[in-house]
């Protein structure tokens, strides 16, 4: 079962560190390192004997909170952390031997030929115009994409251009998902996308509503159906290729009470281009 | 052959670092924001109500209301009704309150409709649902962890898919050259440049070593049969229709289902037998279908996990008709329980929070190898460039090659590591300031979050490399610190409401930006200190280095 209790993962996490350390104890630069002189062979044994167990019991403890599948992802997950975290640590360990500062100029000394930063070695005229070019797209992009962004309008249904109607009781708002022709898919055939957004008083009466180009006979096929059950709903519909603009788009709407609704809308009202694409078609 | 297999490794492990390194990072970063997805999603819609803090108890009366729900509001052939019990949920994890689930029969070659109502866990009625802004919430991002963004689905698989086999030969190949694994295991020297990047390189990589070959495999698993179909192609054939029933076989749904109706037996006695196991509060969900083979039965599912493998849920089954209790079926096989084990392993839901959060620094630690791995294939080279570059006056071809490479991966890398959480900050900052009803608003969060990204990349070209770093991640700092600050300003949802509220999940988000935001600025004001010191020397030491020009090609 899921054990989120502190003193648990605080047992685990302090018993894998504890075996950590004497593990870096028994090893020869660390050992060094905190005693302050090379382990001795005794020494080192011992170390290691207790270091392994207290890995074991923190593993133990993973079994006896979680299970043994759950306890071992959590085993090896604690002793990521008790051992990445110690070995960080380790530097700032604070009684370890003062060496001579001998080791300080180095780090200097190596880092210095990197300083050389190798865009700031430019010679300057090659760097002025390149930078131009590069800062003014630094600008630009931003730029030009605010003016996009500002550009896109609401949604189509919150739009001006979404047919404001009604169907049985509730009134909702139909629209084109954008302003382009119908799409042949790769099957040839045409698709074209709409989105509809019922009253918010009626959103929860309806279970599904449908469109298509022709009247449905008698029940539109799922393909049909407007693919969310709340709030703005989106649906892409095939054009057939036989269609007239007479057919009409229809719209069914299936309450969750079992009511069906049909209403046919002329293209021209929702979508001219789709109106204009199928007058085209041969 | 002159060069020891060590050698040739580490040579493998190089060039296959580098050249998978950045989608990976991308893989990772992405992956690691899917450890907290639900949290994610949570926070990008803060339109939701806060949620309960103490659930209320689960009792019967609720089971009657909501059957009383569904029999009037779930169609006449439903194949299934679901009663969901207020419940600390694991996927996606959240807190469920009362609410009625059904699935209509499907049609052929159709998968059944669904439908969902939340119910008043007192009065039984239904609930109007608040509706959230258009956004893709962590569920985008953690797509994006497989899926990429921008491109078909397959190519997407394909590409991580080839870059994950590759980051399994960079892992097994970096422990062959990693020469001393045991005698450096506690190693880390700081402040010594390249020997410091490779120390931490090792030291992560070889303490969560578990965690990435895990990871790693797991993550080549889960589109076994998409990378390696040979074998399905074979026993089902290499048509569509094979396809599908291989998966039918998978998903064990061969059964032809009755219309549900109400059960005759009281829902009431089975809750008390269950809760006789399992203990009180401890119901899910409680499901009833009624198979065409068998007796119609209720199945009520138990809250939280036994171990890793928790969708196998434990289950108590009775007849619908005396309520009697039933066996339930036997799904277990060998292979696909296997399989399932190392999904869940890669997923890590069955996880505590505690649990959660290691799995979310493994992740991070993860993206902490990719990128000193990166960061060290130009420390190894630049050291050997600007030697070269202070000998010879003129450059060959091969060298200007070199030299364009090293620019090339260098400005990729700071582009990258501190582009691409520059460009997540981006993510957040858009779903707080895009126009609620804008169109596509979901798809323009994720183009402001490459829009930024890439900005990044042209702000690493144009200014000097190191000013480049330092200011990317001053930037990045500033865009995480400065969102809890943005949510304060745009919604009532702000830590003073969400902490003084216990909602450690949405208090957790803020905090964690700011947690963020010091990681960030730790890094740069420890790379500006470490820079500063160079330049003072340089400045004394080696003014002959000022005039090698022409080091872009």
């Amino acid at each position: 079962m899921s054990n989120t209790s502190l003193w648990l993962n605080l047992a685990v996490f302090i018993s894998s560190l504890a075996g950590f350390i004497c593990l870096a104890l028994a090893s020869d630069r660390q050992g060094e390192f905190l005693l302050h002189r090379a382990p001795r062979k005794q020494e080192r044994r011992i170390f290691r004997l207790i270091g392994w167990p207290f890995l074991a019991v923190a593993w133990l403890l993973c079994w006896q909170g979680w299970g043994w599948s759950i306890g071992t992802v959590a085993w090896l997950g604690w002793l990521t952390m008790a051992g990445a975290g110690l070995t960080f640590y380790l530097p700032w360990w604070p009684w370890q031997e003062k060496k001579p500062v001998r080791a300080k100029p180095t780090p200097v000394a190596k880092a210095a030929p990197k300083a050389a930063g190798i865009g700031n070695t430019e010679s300057a005229s090659r760097m002025s115009t390149r930078s131009l070019v590069l800062a003014s797209s630094l600008l630009a992009i931003p730029a030009a994409f605010v003016i996009y962004l500002t550009q896109q309008g609401p949604q189509p249904v919150f739009g001006n251009n979404a047919l404001q109607s009604q169907i049985g009781p509730w009134s909702f708002a139909l629209a084109e998902t954008n302003d382009q022709a119908p799409i042949s898919g790769p099957t040839g055939a045409h698709r074209k996308a709409f989105q509809i957004r019922f009253c918010q008083a009626c959103d929860p009466h309806i279970r599904r509503a449908y469109l298509q180009v022709s009247k449905p006979e008698p029940m539109p096929t799922p393909r049909q159906a407007f693919n969310s059950t709340r709030w703005t709903r989106s649906v892409e519909i095939a054009i057939p290729p036989n269609s007239e603009v007479e057919h009409q788009l229809w719209l069914t709407v299936e309450a969750k009470n079992g009511e069906i609704y049909h209403q046919a809308f002329d293209f021209h009202q929702v979508s001219p281009v789709t109106a204009a694409f199928i007058e085209q078609m041969p | 052959m002159k060069e020891s297999f060590r050698q040739c490794m580490a040579w493998l492990h190089t060039w296959v670092g580098l050249v998978v390194g950045w989608i990976l990072f991308f893989v990772f970063v992405t992956g690691t924001a899917g450890y907290v997805d639900d949290e994610i999603t949570r926070w990008m819609e803060p339109e939701r109500p806060l949620p309960m803090q103490v659930l209320p108890e689960q009792s019967s009366q609720m089971l009657d209301q909501a059957l009383t729900q569904l029999q009037t509001h779930a169609p006449a052939d439903s194949k299934a009704w679901t009663i969901t019990l207020p419940h600390q949920a694991l996927n996606p994890r959240a807190t469920h309150g009362l609410s009625i689930a059904w699935e209509e029969m499907s049609q052929p070659g159709q998968r059944g409709r669904r439908g969902v109502e939340e119910l008043d866990p007192v009065t039984g009625q239904i609930q109007p649902e608040t509706e959230p802004r258009a956004t893709a919430g962590g569920t985008g991002l953690y797509r994006m962890h497989y899926a990429l963004h921008y491109m078909p689905y397959p190519v997407a698989i394909w590409l991580v898919g080839i870059c994950t086999m590759l980051m399994l030969l960079a892992v097994m190949t970096g422990v062959v050259t990693h020469k001393k694994i045991f005698t450096d295991f506690f190693t880390f020297r700081p402040g010594k440049g390249q020997r410091s990047w490779l120390d931490a390189h090792n030291i992560v990589s070889v303490m969560s070593l578990p965690f990435f070959l895990m990871i790693t495999y797991t993550g080549l698993i889960f589109f076994m049969s998409f990378y390696m179909p040979t074998g399905r192609e074979i026993m089902y054939g290499a048509t569509e229709e094979g396809r599908q029933a291989y998966f039918q076989d998978i998903r064990q749904q061969k059964h032809d289902f009755l219309p549900v109706s109400m059960p005759q037996a009281p829902l009431s006695a089975m809750m008390h037998s269950a809760e006789q196991t399992w203990g009180k509060n401890s119901i899910a969900s409680v499901h009833i279908t009624h198979p065409a083979d068998s007796q119609a039965y209720v199945e009520l599912r138990r809250t939280g996990v036994t171990g890793v493998y928790w969708t196998r849920a434990e289950t108590l089954r009775f007849n619908a008709i005396d309520g009697s209790a039933m066996k339930p079926d036997n799904t277990s096989n060998i292979t696909g329980d296997t399989h399932r084990v190392l999904l869940a392993l890669h997923e890590g839901a069955f996880a505590e929070w505690w649990l959660r959060w290691l799995y979310f620094i493994s992740g991070l630690l993860g993206c902490a190898v990719i990128g000193t791995g990166l960061v060290l294939w130009t420390v190894k080279r630049r050291t050997h460039h600007q030697k070269r570059l202070s000998k010879a006056t003129a450059l060959s071809v091969s060298e200007r090659f070199d030299a364009a490479g090293l620019r090339l991966v260098e400005i990729l890398n700071a582009g990258t590591l501190a582009g691409l959480p520059l460009g997540l900050a981006a993510y957040f900052w858009a779903n707080r300031l895009l126009p609620v009803t804008m169109a596509d608003r979901a798809a323009w969060e994720f183009h402001v979050l490459f829009l930024v990204w890439g900005w990044s990349f042209l702000y690493a070209c144009w200014r000097p490399l190191k000013r480049a770093w330092l200011e990317l991640l001053y930037l990045t700092a500033a865009a995480y610190g400065l969102i809890p600050v943005l949510n304060l300003l745009t919604t009532d949802r702000h830590l003073g409401v969400t902490v003084t509220h216990g909602d450690w999940g949405l208090a957790g988000f803020d905090l964690s930006m700011l947690g963020l935001a010091a990681i960030f600025i730790y890094i740069a004001i420890k790379m500006k200190r470490k820079w500063h010191i160079a330049s003072l020397s340089k400045k004394t030491a080696t003014p002959a280095n000022l005039h090698t020009a022409g080091v872009n090609g």
